[in-house]
C-alpha cells in the first residue's frame, strides 16, 4: 500500500511538472504536446479493449467447441470447421486493431501537421 | 474423391482457400495497376500473413481437436504464441519502416473475411438449390 501511494505521488508529480513545462512553451507546442499524448494513449486503449473482448469472444467459442466435441466426437470436423471460420473472423478484429494502432503511433497521417 | 462426395465441410474449407489465393492475386494486381506499387505490396503482404495465419490456426485446432489427431497442449500453446509473435512482429516492421501503404495493408488482411463471406454465400446458394434453407 505503502508502495502504492509512493509511486502514485511521483507520477502525479511528473505529470504536473510536464504540464508546466508544456505551458511554458506556447500555444503551438502545446497542440502538439497534447496530440502526441493522445496519440499513444488511443492505441493503448484501444488494442486492450480489442484484445480483451476478443479474448474473450474466442474463448467462449471454443468452451462451445470443446463442450460439443466431448458430447458427440464424431461431430468433431465439423465442429473445428465452424470454429476454424468464427476464429478467423474473431481474430481478424484483434488484427485489424493491432494495424490501426501502430497506424496511430508510427503512420499517423495528422503527424505532418505538429512535424 | 469428386466434389459431390466431400463432406460438407471440407468442400466449405478448400471454397474458402481457392477464393482466398484468387482475391489476393487479383487484389495485389489490381492495386498495383489502379493505385502505387506500396499499395499493392500491401495487400499482398496482409494478404500472405493473414492466409498462412488461417492455413496454421487450421493445423493448429485439427490437432487439438480431432481425438485421431491429438497433440500435446503445451506444443499446441508454443506453436499458437509462436505464430501470434512472428504475425505482429512482421506487421509492426512493415508499418513502422512504411514498406507499405497502411489502407493497403488493411485490405490484405480483409481479404481471409471477405473469403469465409465468399464460401458463406456459395453454401447459402448450394442449399437454397437442395431446398434445405
Amino acid at each position: 500500500m505503502k508502495k502504492f501511494s509512493v509511486s502514485t505521488l511521483w507520477t502525479i508529480a511528473l505529470v504536473l511538472g510536464l504540464s508546466s513545462i508544456a505551458f511554458a512553451a506556447g500555444d503551438t507546442s502545446m497542440a502538439a504536446l497534447d496530440f502526441f499524448i493522445w496519440s499513444v494513449i488511443a492505441p493503448g486503449f484501444g488494442i486492450a479493449f480489442a484484445a480483451g473482448f476478443c479474448g474473450l469472444a474466442q474463448g467462449m467459442s471454443l468452451k462451445a467447441a470443446v463442450e460439443g466435441v466431448a458430447r458427440n466426437p464424431e461431430a468433431s470436423g465439423k465442429v473445428t470447421v465452424t470454429l476454424i471460420i468464427g476464429l478467423a473472423l474473431i481474430e481478424s478484429l484483434c488484427i485489424y486493431a493491432l494495424v490501426v494502432a501502430l497506424i496511430i503511433i508510427y503512420a499517423n497521417p495528422a503527424a505532418k501537421l505538429f512535424m | 474423391m469428386k466434389k459431390s462426395e466431400m463432406p460438407e465441410e471440407e468442400r466449405l474449407l478448400k471454397i474458402i482457400v481457392f477464393s482466398n489465393w484468387i482475391l489476393l492475386a487479383v487484389l495485389t494486381v489490381g492495386g498495383v495497376l489502379l493505385r502505387t506499387w506500396d499499395f499493392g505490396w500491401g495487400v499482398f503482404a496482409g494478404g500472405l500473413i493473414i492466409s498462412i495465419n488461417f492455413h496454421f490456426l487450421y493445423r493448429t485446432l485439427k490437432k487439438s481437436l480431432d481425438p485421431l489427431q491429438l497433440s500435446s497442449p503445451g506444443i499446441i500453446l508454443g506453436k499458437y504464441y509462436i505464430r501470434f509473435l512472428i504475425s505482429a512482429l512482421i506487421i509492426f516492421v512493415l508499418i513502422s519502416e512504411h514498406y507499405v501503404e497502411p489502407l493497403g495493408l488493411i485490405l490484405g488482411l480483409s481479404i481471409i473475411v471477405i473469403s469465409l463471406l465468399v464460401g458463406l454465400v456459395y453454401e447459402v446458394k448450394e442449399n437454397f438449390f437442395r431446398g434445405v434453407v
